[in-house]
């Protein structure tokens, strides 16, 4: 670099090509040809040219070291056409001078193959500057080799031919760090998929097929690297805060995590007061509190902390940004008592003539229309709702009423805004409420397990006490049905709520008759169920009904008839409904059973607690924990660089057809106003979309068409027949044909294999081209189908590759295999290329 | 200077030549420049030196081989006039024919694609060549500048059974929606741009007659209709595939 | 036996004249075509709704006809029957492919050879054609590009329309098309008279060589009873004693072809017995007697009546006819009147026939489709197959009687004259 800044004024340059060219020159020369009239600026020039220059009786010369210079950077041409170095610099590729390392890997290659022999080939390629040899690169006494070398020759780019990149990429990419750019650094695998794979096949080979197609693979890795341009790089500082929606228990444990981590938090609560479904149980399972209580030390904790805003009755307007920084736009309604003068005296709610049903009881109570939603919740405030309002701007008593005028009947929406880092979603799930088919009823003593808590909680309906709603008489007998909701999914917790029942029930009314039904026709993955702990009480029929008698109701189960005082329906959870919405705000995908998809955890949202499916307290505070950790450790950044595997767009080219968005399976790319913009940190650089654009607007930052079509021309430069092509994802394909070699299982030498991120990345056009190219074979490897990183990726592939097996000619349908294997099957990938060349040999 | 011209046909069905003399600028065209080899009106017998030579048609036989190479030394620029010279055309249609495009055989220095070209598009190629530029091709995709383009669903979920509309969908007078998402196949997401997309306005879907943007039509096709929802009929029906080039020419 | 092959310039596409001598004497001479490209088996498993838009690119000049013809037979198997919107629409694109085919060939490919032949004028390259008189030369431009503007206006675009499918024509005139179509054709009218009266001019008092003259021969083509109508009609197969009148659908009785086997085969007839394009049209239907052109007959030299080369003067007579025609056409109400296209709805029959008459003479189409909609067999009967028979016999003819005074290169100069006086369509018969 020192050279290239030695280099970098043109008057420099000049001087060097003008000795060059001349030989000697005197002083007043030079200021004659330059053009210079400061004696000043030449010798700073020329002091600057150091060694590169010498003087001799009042003349200056090239010194040798100033022609190697010159010489090396062949720069003659380029200083006549007055290019700028830093412009060169700048493009990066425009400047290629390649060095070539050959691992021998403890003679592991040299036992094959000559290796002074490929050396010297490898001299003669375009672009490379120097070709060396190493024993075994991957050792750290090479360090200080590697570096020399690399100054001495002013490379700019890498090729390694040694082992697979899957071994030890990243100890030869650390070792290169300060030296060359990661992404100009390029791998041959000339040790696992060519002198390890090809000698012990059958036939006895000629060692110099073998140097061949390591020669071929190298030339393949220069070329690639040659067409490696600049890549951008994406910087964002992060904001070191975080929006939590939801007030739940998810939510505020998440929160004290947080904020313990010294993490600025918003938790911003749709209702009115935190706490979430949670306040209004009667406890936890096995947790010995009150849930209210337990809540309100929660509650408590998380007031104490500087770090936690704290925003109800608030909800979302608008999100923009990307991870790392969002702004939120929030809107805060108002709840007609000010915070700040209210005392909690509870004047204003003895004076209120107005009532209304109490939601917090499931409506089964009724309430003043200015209330606290329950005892001890936070923040301690009582609140008007705005179904209400209009009432009570026409009766005003209490706010005349009110001693700190804490009461504004007039309080307006307030809009604000918040930037935070990540966004966390935490608005739990609702309880299944179509429950016409059980035929419920809590005036007939048919009730859900949530009115069934506010029976058993001491601040309830009943004061704690087990008797019936409709007529307070004591409960002897209690039908408890369970799993009432969707068919498709079996909530976990469904057990252990009925034995907190139960143990409830039994402490209030010891000779109160139990049962618990499991209705088995309403499941559908009913086997999961029989095989879980069951329990006496657990009564697991084909088919439960509820039938209404006179004063006391029946669950009927298989035929036998249940006399029941109270039947109570467990409610399964169910989606919450505000996701729908919250879609169009925040970014996420659903999962089959309409939950939060877990799969959306990487592009600044996460979700929490049963949004994501029905989770128990403790699943809910684990997850929450689980969360914490991944924000903290994202939060701890300064700044998030996005991975330059990713893609890049050309608007110019692109037509907005949106086939990108269709394939892309991270949901990365969207359209926003006639653009189509990718979010980089979501890509994951599959390459499916680069696949699907027709006009060649995607394009890979490293695996590009470019260089994937440029690898196919050198390939099929091999003379052995049948050659076969193999395009093989990075993670599944790719390792698959490592394997096969460490294992040394043999295959043909006319076999090439080209690492693509994923199978989903196979354009129709390379397997075509391949073709064209003289290829006899092509394969496709990818994943398992279920098991691809890039979820759908190999399924597009399949599809892809389907539709153009149907479409050719008979005769090149044979030539194109897709292969699903996973990174061990070594021997099923040697096995399957071995009979597709016997295939092809016939064929040919 | 006049250029002087010569405009050739392979294997073709005139259609590119017709549609040169409809062309509004086709009289200055005669006149600015010097159409010295031209079959279709001309009766010279022996190639002289060009500086133009259009070249329309595929190519199908050893002799037109021999020709346009004899063509390509004779003529300081060559073009692929219309899709059948520049992609194989539509004779790759049938089962026992092959049409080739030019640059199988010989170097091009550009191609006018269509079938035939658009006027527009062929009108401003001559004038580029008249002025001694190149030929400038769009680099995006019919859904572009697409009228229909706002009523695409990015999801692209209708599935796709039929190939043309259906004759009452001519008959509303509503503002017809992308074709799409009414289940009817355009290729115009893997088309260059450039025709004005003449047949979408007139409420035919596109064919694909201007080749893509990037990479080969045939494997944009493959690409974007492994992402459709496509009936299984269509999914076989060589007549999207092949229409104006074949994937693969086996010549071994 | 020496072979001389060498191809024909000026026609359309691109064609050989292959002579064989035999010592002194001319053995055969063929027009060769360079090769079938096999629309026949193209339009084999291709859906019925995408036949009209393939059988378009059959030929670029012939396109509208192909295209309709097509249509024609879709609409047969279908059992539908297109507004009369749609079919007025179809006569204009006929009309607008007719006017540029015909003054094409007749300016760009004939007229250099009449000059010649008649009044001895050579003319060697396109300019000197376009400067022998440029108010000619002003008027062919100006009709060859109303014949375009027709297409462009009412079909999409110059060549291969867009709006013909079965069912109809998907368009529906605006009043300022038909006004802008409406004046160019007036405008193309004068220059019809002007290219008619320069053909008069020219020749009119001079006589063709006897060389030129047709054989005893049947012409073929379409009539409405009794007048011309090139869309629709009773095919008709005529000589100097007696006519045969038949519907399309049964022509098997009368001729058939072997499919991808170039040629047609005349039950009755010898195949060189045999003339379809604008002089068996005018030999059935007698455009002649039409008032308003009649006059323009009667300044012809009787000569001409009989001589191939009379085509070229049908031609411009065609051309003007149609102008006329059409101008009508344009007049007619239902063209403003918002007409359905019928839905093609259920098939009817597997098999359909369609017929038009193309610039060059007749054109059938006869398909037979399977349950699936796909088409198991296409028969395509094209205007220059039916003609190429005769053109052989007589260019032999000439040839041999040339070869007696003249050397070879003449020869070949000469019969190419009277190959292109037929006006090959060789796209089309490459099919």
């Amino acid at each position: 670099m020192e050279v290239y800044s030695t280099l970098s004024h043109p008057f420099r340059r000049k001087i060097l090509y003008l000795l060059d060219r001349e030989g000697y020159i005197k002083y007043s020369e030079i200021m004659e040809k330059l053009g210079l009239d400061l004696t000043g600026q030449l010798n700073f020039h020329l002091k600057k040219l150091g060694s590169l220059i010498g003087k001799e009786r009042k003349s200056y010369y090239l010194t040798e070291d100033g022609k190697r210079i010159l010489n090396i950077m062949n720069l003659n041409n380029r200083i006549l056409a007055g290019e700028e170095i830093e412009n060169l610099i700048s493009q990066g590729s425009d400047l290629n001078r390649i060095g070539i390392i050959v691992c021998n890997c403890n003679e592991e290659i040299s036992n094959i193959i000559n290796v002074n022999n490929l050396l010297n080939e490898l001299k003669n390629l375009k672009n490379v500057v120097s070709v060396r040899l190493f024993e075994n690169l991957c050792q750290e006494i090479n360090l200080e080799k590697v570096s020399n070398w690399v100054k001495e020759n002013f490379l700019n780019k890498i090729v390694i031919a040694a082992c697979s990149p899957k071994s030890h990429e990243h100890i030869i990419k650390h070792m290169f760090e300060d030296l060359v750019e990661n992404i100009n650094i390029e791998f041959a695998n000339i040790r696992e998929q060519c002198c390890w794979a090809h000698p012990n096949h059958k036939i006895q080979l000629n060692p110099l097929i073998i140097a061949r197609k390591a020669y071929l693979l190298i030339e393949a890795a220069v070329e690639r690297v040659i067409l490696q341009g600049v890549i951008k790089i994406k910087r964002i500082e992060v904001e070191k805060s975080c929006a939590i929606f939801g007030g739940g228990i998810a939510g505020m444990t998440l929160a004290l995590n947080l904020a313990r981590a010294g993490i600025k938090v918003y938790l911003i609560e749709k209702s009115p007061t935190l706490g979430g479904k949670i306040a209004r149980w009667h406890r936890i399972s096995n947790m010995g509190d009150c849930s209210i209580c337990f809540i309100s030390e929660l509650i408590g904790e998380i007031v104490k902390r500087d770090e936690i805003e704290i925003h109800t009755n608030t909800e979302i307007n608008k999100i923009s940004g990307e991870l790392g920084n969002f702004n939120i736009e929030l809107i805060k309604k108002p709840r007609y008592v000010d915070a700040k003068r209210c005392t909690g005296c509870l004047q204003c709610i003895e004076i209120c003539g107005n009532e209304t049903l109490n939601e917090y009881d499931f409506e089964l109570t009724k309430r003043k229309i200015i209330h606290f939603p329950f005892s001890n919740c936070y923040p301690y405030v009582p609140l008007i709702t705005d179904q209400d309002i209009g009432k009570c701007k026409e009766c005003r008593i209490c706010e005349r009423a009110c001693l700190n005028k804490a009461i504004n009947l007039d309080q307006k929406i307030k809009n604000f805004q918040i930037r935070v880092g990540v966004k966390v979603i935490a608005i739990g799930a609702d309880l299944f409420s179509n429950l016409h088919d059980n035929c419920y009823d809590p005036t007939n003593n048919i009730i859900t397990s949530a009115e069934f808590e506010r029976i058993l909680s001491s601040d309830g309906l009943t004061g704690g006490k087990l008797v019936r709603l409709s007529d307070n008489r004591l409960i002897n007998s209690i039908s408890i049905i369970q799993e009432i909701g969707p068919s498709d999914y079996v909530c976990e917790y469904s057990d252990d709520i009925a034995l907190k029942y139960l143990e409830d029930i039994k402490i209030r009314n010891p000779e109160c008759e139990v049962n618990i039904f499991y209705d088995l026709s309403k499941l559908k993955n009913n086997q999961d169920l029989l095989l879980r702990f069951t329990h006496p009480k657990f009564i697991y029929a084909n088919n439960v009904s509820v039938e209404i008698g006179n004063g006391v109701n029946y669950v009927i189960a298989d035929y036998i008839e249940f006399p029941s005082d109270l039947i109570v329906l467990n409610q399964k959870m169910v989606p919450n409904k505000d996701l729908v919405n919250l879609r169009k705000t925040l970014d996420f995908t659903f999962n089959e059973n309409g939950f939060m998809s877990t799969e959306t955890l990487a592009s600044g949202v996460y979700g929490v607690g049963s949004i994501l499916g029905p989770m128990n307290y403790r699943s809910t505070i684990s997850s929450a924990n689980t969360i914490a950790l991944k924000i903290i450790s994202l939060l701890s950044n300064d700044y998030l660089i996005a991975d330059l595997t990713g893609i890049n767009i050309n608007e110019e080219k692109c037509g907005l057809c949106g086939l990108c968005i269709k394939s892309c399976p991270f949901s990365a790319i969207t359209l926003d106003l006639d653009k189509i913009k990718i979010d980089r940190f979501k890509c994951k650089g599959c390459g499916s979309c680069v696949c699907s654009c027709p006009t060649g607007a995607l394009e890979m930052n490293i695996d590009s068409t470019e260089k994937i079509m440029r690898t196919i021309e050198v390939f099929s430069k091999s003379k052995m027949n049948p050659k076969i092509l193999i395009f093989a994802c990075e993670s599944c394909g790719y390792a698959a044909a490592d394997d096969a070699g460490l294992k040394k299982l043999a295959y043909p030498p006319s076999v090439f294999i080209i690492k693509v991120p994923c199978a989903g990345r196979v354009d129709s056009e390379f397997i075509l081209y391949s073709l064209k190219s003289g290829f006899d074979g092509i394969m496709v490897i990818g994943c398992r189908e279920n098991s691809c990183n890039y979820i759908d990726g190999i399924s597009q592939a399949k599809n892809r590759i389907d539709l153009l097996r149907e479409n050719v000619e008979p005769e090149i349908r044979k030539r194109i295999i897709l292969l699903n294997l996973n990174s061990i099957e070594g021997k099923k990938f040697s096995d399957s290329v071995n009979s597709f060349h016997k295939l092809l040999l016939m064929e040919v | 200077m006049e250029l002087k011209i010569l405009i050739i046909s392979m294997t073709s069905c005139s259609g590119c030549i017709s549609t040169l003399f409809s062309l509004d600028i086709f009289p200055q065209f005669f006149e600015k420049t010097k159409i010295a080899y031209f079959p279709f009106i001309t009766d010279e017998e022996k190639l002289d030196i060009y500086d133009i030579a259009l070249i329309e048609g595929c190519i199908t036989q050893e002799s037109q081989i021999r020709l346009i190479q004899e063509v390509r030394r004779a003529a300081k620029k060559v073009y692929s006039l219309g899709s059948c010279a520049a992609f194989g055309g539509i004779i790759n249609l049938s089962k026992k024919k092959e049409g080739e495009p030019l640059s199988n055989y010989i170097e091009v220095d550009g191609i006018i694609p269509g079938c035939p070209p658009p006027s527009s598009l062929f009108g401003n190629c001559l004038i580029n060549l008249l002025e001694n530029k190149m030929i400038k091709l769009s680099n995006k995709n019919q859904c572009y500048s697409c009228p229909l383009r706002d009523g695409l669903d990015y999801e692209y979920k209708t599935k796709i059974t039929d190939l043309i509309p259906n004759n009452r969908d001519f008959n509303s007078t509503q503002n017809p929606k992308c074709f799409l998402t009414r289940g009817i196949l355009c290729l115009g997401p893997v088309t260059r741009e450039g025709c004005e997309n003449k047949c979408i306005i007139r409420g035919m879907p596109c064919e694909g007659c201007l080749g893509s943007p990037s990479k080969s039509l045939y494997s944009n096709i493959y690409n974007f209709l492994s992402l459709l929802n496509l009936s299984d009929d269509l999914k076989t029906y060589k007549g999207i595939f092949y229409r104006y080039s074949k994937p693969l020419l086996i010549k071994r | 036996m020496q072979k001389i092959v060498e191809p024909c310039k000026r026609i359309e596409n691109n064609g050989n004249i292959k002579i064989l001598l035999k010592g002194t004497n001319i053995d055969h001479v063929e027009f060769e075509l360079p090769e079938i490209r096999g629309f026949e088996n193209i339009l084999i498993k291709k859906k019925v709704h995408d036949i009209p838009r393939i059988a378009s690119r059959i030929c670029g000049l012939c396109h509208a006809s192909q295209a309709i013809v097509s249509n024609k037979v879709i609409e047969d198997m279908y059992g539908i029957t297109p507004p009369s919107q749609s079919i007025i629409l179809r006569r204009i694109l006929l009309i607008g492919e007719l006017i540029k085919s015909h003054i094409m060939h007749y300016f760009f490919q004939s007229f250099p050879d009449l000059l010649k032949i008649i009044n001895f004028y050579e003319i060697s390259n396109p300019y000197e054609l376009m400067q022998f008189d440029p108010q000619l030369t002003s008027s062919v431009f100006d009709l060859i590009k109303l014949g375009s503007e027709i297409d462009k206006i009412f079909g999409g675009r110059y060549v291969h329309l867009i709006t013909c499918i079965s069912g109809g024509v998907i368009y529906k005139p605006s009043q300022l098309n038909i006004n802008l179509i409406r004046k160019l054709l007036q405008k193309g009218s004068s220059h019809a008279k002007y290219l008619i009266g320069n053909f008069i001019k020219l020749f009119s008092t001079k006589t063709p060589p006897i060389s030129f003259d047709l054989p005893k021969i049947n012409y073929l083509g379409l009539s409405n009873h009794g007048f011309y109508d090139r869309y629709k009609g009773k095919i008709v197969i005529k000589n100097y004693k007696n006519q045969l009148y038949f519907s399309e659908k049964d022509y098997q009785s009368y001729f058939n072809k072997d499919i991808g086997i170039f040629g047609v085969t005349f039950h009755q007839n010898n195949n060189i017995g045999l003339i379809t394009g604008p002089i068996a049209r005018e030999k059935i239907n007698q455009i002649s007697v039409i008032e308003r052109i009649a006059p323009y007959f009667k300044t012809i030299n009787e000569n001409w009546n009989n001589s191939i080369l009379f085509q070229n003067f049908l031609e411009l007579i065609e051309v003007d006819h149609e102008i006329h025609q059409c101008l009508k056409l344009l007049n007619d109400d239902s063209l403003n009147k918002c007409y359905d296209l019928p839905d093609l709805g259920e098939i009817q029959k597997s098999e359909g026939i369609g017929v038009v008459e193309a610039p060059r003479g007749l054109l059938m189409h006869h398909y037979k489709i399977d349950q699936n909609e796909s088409v198991i067999q296409a028969k395509l009967f094209i205007a220059t197959e039916i003609n190429i028979p005769l053109m052989n016999f007589m260019t032999l003819q000439y040839a041999r009687n040339l070869y007696k005074k003249e050397a070879i290169d003449k020869v070949k100069k000469k019969i190419a004259q009277m190959i292109r006086a037929f006006d090959p369509c060789i796209s089309c018969a490459t099919h």
